[in-house]
């Protein structure tokens, strides 16, 4: 009753106050602004994607049709480098997109994917480790990244929670208020903990729907996303949990509005700022990922090696895969280079294949630091959380860059036995090549461990605050 | 109803208040006087537990303070010398408020004629208490303590700031509410008042309480003299 009470005036005052529009509006416009800017980043993300495939399309017509003018002795003059029966020469150029695409809720989150290219197209020569994938280099995304959703929630929310309780206690010591609340047989950390339970209502509404509408507004169906969108939103509330709390055990220290503001603004730029700059520094020299271009300068060395003996090779391979041994030795080769070629390309993976393992751990010997000391920092957690529920984590482009890798070996797979097999390309064979799609099973979804982390350190505060003050002691700590 | 039973409160080494004791019975006004810095505020936030005596104890009914504040506080109510509210909210609902967190649910009506027993005129009563006067604050104080159904008043120069009107209707309410048995503790500068309104009153020097009396004993030119006898 008298809870219901003091959540009815508590609430008034505030609406009187007038701070709690502003506090809204402020809301409500940056979440506009940040869906509206992370919509326009997958928008760019996406262009090229659909440009690529257009242009895959319109290639594979083309080769049709070239496929049948060849065989009608329509192009007598046409050189071999680009007669589209050859094999070799669609393996080059009809090459397959691999794109990773958006996910729907990108828009939430920029997250690794301007560092990360989201279109490769693996061809016959070459390897995919050359591929132009982007360098792992930021595990945490430090500082300020894009202005998305995901930025508002982790940076600017709990400004807008200090702002918006740094002097619920003090104040009313500064007004004198405070002295008739203290001779009321209420326990003062529980009326403390009112004042902030509603201001945490009030702040989780007006998040939700200025999180739910901007999404709206920036064309995301929220009923076909619900799950995903419902998980952020618990996250953002318990990320918002955690700093009441810390507003809590700030306030019940009883010292004035100012300390107060002071205090809650350097945890804040240690939190959010400071400690994924540490965690990320400590995951670097922990566990050094060589640079990429060494690795490169090694394959080439390998490449050379391999060039130089490849008649010898030839014959080695001839002997690892008899299968691959035409029978018929009276036809000529069509690909009398390139059987060469793939030959010592497999001798290259062999002897760069332990530098490549060598690296891959590395890398994820790092990235498993950088998920354990996430738990350090709310904020971690939170990006965490975000760039998992929008498909831009540095997990997710692991695991494409491990799919690209792979499917270049599926459509090297393609083409070589079939080479070996002197066979020439027909127009049919175009609809069956091979096709990469991006597949999400794979990730390893953290989201539980995440909430789990951000409401234990919520808890955590709230606990230790009031073990630390107890009432007796605030009492005194507030009255004098 | 409240008694100090050898109060003492030392501050690094300095007493503030040494061995103070008395006693205030249902319907008597006890009226403390002396210069600042005589331990009237502290004897006052003793009884509040708003600090921790160093030795002795404070008692309001059958409890020590320092003991159990939530059940003292069940029984008083406090009057500063300078009452602040809510600025944004009414009169009326500053007393919902304040009363609620007491404790006690009152409707609008009981509310209003709690406010009208304290003297606040009826057309202030749903204005917001920031265009309130301190008299009309104090009388909202008032309108507290009678919604509380307090036993005990303790009041930190009161009256100090008010004009002689809003003082004398003051110290009417007062004088009513010790009819009702209401045990009163007020710190106070006014001579006058404290000859006019109480019932005792105690002298205060350097912490220490150097004359009780009752006001029946002695005439206003008396006390004076007796008060700057102490003083000097």
């Amino acid at each position: 009753m008298a809870l219901k009470n003091q959540y009815k005036y508590e609430w008034l005052g505030l609406l009187r106050d007038r701070w709690i529009i502003v506090l809204s509006l402020i809301l409500l416009v940056v979440c506009f602004y940040a869906a509206h800017n992370g919509k326009e980043k997958v928008t760019e993300r996406q262009a090229p994607l659909e440009k690529a495939f257009e242009e895959e399309r319109a290639a594979d017509d083309m080769y049709v049709a070239l496929i049948d003018s060849v065989d009608l002795g329509l192009k007598p003059g046409l050189p071999v480098w680009q007669n589209p029966q050859r094999l070799n020469v669609i393996g080059q150029r009809a090459a397959r997109v691999c794109a990773f695409e958006a996910q729907p809720l990108a828009l939430v989150s920029t997250g690794q994917s301007d560092l990360f290219t989201h279109m490769v197209k693996p061809r016959l020569y070459g390897e995919a480790l050359t591929l132009g994938f982007s360098e792992l280099s930021n595990p945490v995304q430090l500082l300020f990244g894009s202005f998305d959703l995901a930025f508002v929630s982790i940076y600017l929310l709990p400004l807008l929670v200090l702002a918006f309780s740094y002097n619920v206690l003090s104040s009313e010591k500064e007004s004198g208020t405070m002295r008739l609340t203290l001779v009321q047989p209420v326990a003062p950390t529980r009326w403390l903990l009112n004042k902030l339970v509603i201001r945490y209502i009030i702040l989780s509404v007006v998040f939700i729907v200025a999180f739910v509408f901007s999404l709206s507004i920036s064309g995301l169906s929220v009923i076909a996303e619900i799950g995903s969108v419902v998980k952020l939103i618990i996250a953002v509330l318990a990320y918002m949990l955690f700093w009441f709390g810390l507003s809590f055990w700030v306030n019940l220290r009883g010292k004035s509005s100012g300390s107060n503001a002071v205090v809650l603004v350097s945890l804040w730029v240690l939190l959010v700022l400071l400690v994924p700059a540490i965690i990320s520094q400590l995951a670097n020299s922990l566990y050094p990922v060589p640079p990429r271009v060494g690795m490169l300068t090694e394959l080439r060395k390998a490449e050379a090696e391999a060039q130089k003996k490849a008649d010898e090779i030839l014959s080695n391979y001839y002997r690892d895969h008899p299968e691959l041994a035409r029978t018929d030795t009276s036809e000529q080769s069509l690909y009398p280079f390139w059987l060469s070629y793939f030959a010592s390309q497999e001798e290259i993976r062999k002897a760069v294949e332990p530098i490549l393992v060598d690296y891959e751990s590395k890398l994820q010997a790092q990235q498993r630091t950088v998920d354990k000391l996430r738990f350090f920092s709310p904020a971690v957690l939170l990006q965490n959380s975000f760039n998992e529920l929008a498909g831009t984590s540095s997990r997710h482009y692991t695991a494409y860059r491990q799919q690209v890798v792979d499917f270049a070996g599926t459509w090297r797979e393609f083409f070589v036995p079939r080479m070996f097999r002197n066979e020439v390309m027909k127009k049919e064979m175009l609809s069956g090549l091979p096709q990469f799609a991006y597949n999400d099973d794979e990730v390893e979804q953290q989201f539980l461990a995440d909430i789990t982390g951000l409401l234990l350190l919520a808890i955590g505060v709230f606990s230790l605050s009031l073990l630390v003050y107890r009432n007796q002691a605030v009492e005194r700590i507030l009255a004098v | 109803m409240l008694q100090a039973k050898n109060l003492t409160k030392v501050y690094n080494g300095h007493p503030a208040l040494a061995n103070v004791s008395f006693t205030v019975n249902p319907g008597e006004i006890f009226c403390l006087l002396g210069a600042n810095g005589a331990g009237k505020t502290t004897t006052i936030n003793l009884f509040l537990n708003f600090i921790e005596p160093s030795d002795g104890e404070a008692v309001i009914g059958e409890w020590n303070v320092a003991e159990a504040p939530l059940e003292t506080k069940k029984l008083l109510a406090y009057i500063p010398e300078n009452l602040m509210l809510y600025p944004n909210l009414t009169g009326l609902e500053n007393l919902d408020y304040f009363s609620n967190l007491a404790g006690k649910k009152h409707t609008n009506k009981e509310l209003e004629a709690y406010l009208a027993e304290a003297g606040l005129q009826p057309d202030a009563v749903h204005k917001r208490v920031s265009n309130y006067s301190k008299g009309m604050r104090q009388k909202v104080g008032i309108a507290i303590a009678l919604a509380k159904q307090a036993k005990v008043l303790l009041l930190d120069e009161p009256t100090s700031g008010l004009d002689p009107k809003a003082s004398n209707e003051f110290a009417t309410l007062l004088k009513k509410l010790s009819t009702q048995g209401v045990a009163t503790l007020m710190a106070t500068h006014d001579l006058f008042r404290a000859k006019e309104t109480g019932t005792h009153i105690g002298i205060m020097k350097e912490g220490k309480l150097v004359e009780t009396l009752t006001t029946e004993q002695i005439n206003h030119a008396d006390l004076e003299k007796l008060y700057l006898q102490h003083m000097n």
